[in-house]
């Protein structure tokens, strides 16, 4: 037992490829680059999360809107909104300030189903978005304030970008989307 | 006399009777081929035309969408890689501004499989991608990317 216990961590990893490579090759058919590739996820080497609707670079509602998504059963998550384009190293660093308006975090104590936010303060509890002014780098979104669609001013075309971040048990970030762009009606 | 009565033996007779069948044939056959091939000439269906296939953009307001067609068998698009037996691109990629509609993209061989692969594109990258395998296509049709992410 001592033994494999040593070998299992290594073996891991191997087998992981292993099996990539395995898929790749029983697969006999033809295969050719498209030239339409899918964007990176936000932070490269996670899992997906997904991002349903709004459409990227679609318009959203001029009432309340509900965001759909799917964190894909992380225990924990953070919906993050933004005014700006913003990287993964500014995520990182705290470096939000002026950028992050909104968002909603079960890190936060905020309520955290996973797949739905409303922006509309009419709406669950549940439901939720809370302000997010970024001057605090650990903690970015206020647990009390809470965000609704007509605190998003800017005029008609203006664009905002979202992200999910799902993370494990251990509060380890597993999962990720794209940064996606929507835009005012 | 001799000759006359051997003619007039049961054999003879059945031999000179299948001469004649024989001649007969051959004769009727001739206009029967000939009957036959005018009658093939007027009587076969004109194949079917090729299908022309037409791609819309109704994803959303200033959403610009590009597309690739691809043919082939057992078609599937999985993570930017087209996967298929005799796999050919049907037509590069193009893309169409928001509610337009692009005519005569390409034409696909009658009873010919195609994939169709659409990306919204946002600058330079795609931010949603989806696509559409359809078998057994025998007729013009327009397939269209619409607001929900689906393609009609």
């Amino acid at each position: 037992m001592k033994r494999y216990s040593m070998i299992l961590p290594f073996c891991f990893i191997a087998c992981i490829n292993n099996v990539e490579e395995s898929e790749a090759a029983l697969d006999s058919r033809k295969t050719s680059s498209s030239q339409i590739q899918p964007r990176p996820l936000f932070v490269s080497s996670k899992s997906r999360a997904d991002l349903l609707s709004p459409g990227p670079v679609q318009q959203i509602s001029a009432g309340a809107q509900t965001f759909y998504f799917d964190s894909k059963g992380a225990a924990h998550g953070s919906f993050l909104l933004f005014n700006t384009s913003v990287t993964a190293q500014e995520l990182a660093s705290g470096s939000l300030a002026g950028k992050c308006v909104a968002g909603a975090s079960s890190l936060a104590g905020h309520s955290w189903n996973g797949v739905t936010l409303q922006l509309n303060t009419a709406a669950s509890n549940a439901t939720q978005f809370y302000t997010c002014d970024g001057s605090n780098p650990n903690e970015p979104l206020s647990k009390t304030t809470k965000f609704a669609r007509e605190n998003l001013t800017g005029a008609s075309g203006t664009s905002y970008y979202w992200v999910v971040l799902g993370y494990d048990k251990n509060y380890v970030l597993t999962h990720v989307s794209g940064l996606e762009r929507f835009t005012l009606p | 006399m001799s000759l006359i009565r051997n003619i007039l033996q049961p054999r003879a007779l059945l031999v000179i009777l299948t001469l004649l069948l024989t001649m007969k044939a051959t004769s009727g056959g001739c206009e029967c081929k000939s009957s036959s091939s005018s009658s093939s000439a007027t009587s076969t269906p004109a194949p079917p035309p090729n299908p022309q296939i037409n791609i819309a953009n109704q994803y959303g307001p200033t959403a610009t969408v590009a597309y690739e067609i691809w043919t082939g068998s057992n078609l599937e698009y999985r993570n930017g890689t087209v996967y298929g037996d005799n796999l050919t691109r049907a037509a590069s990629l193009s893309t169409i501004g928001n509610g337009a509609t692009q005519n005569s993209v390409t034409t696909i061989s009658y009873d010919t499989a195609f994939l169709v692969v659409f990306g919204v594109l946002d600058g330079s990258t795609y931010v949603y991608i989806t696509n559409k395998v359809v078998n057994n296509y025998k007729s013009t049709a327009t397939f269209t990317l619409l607001a929900n992410g689906t393609v009609n």
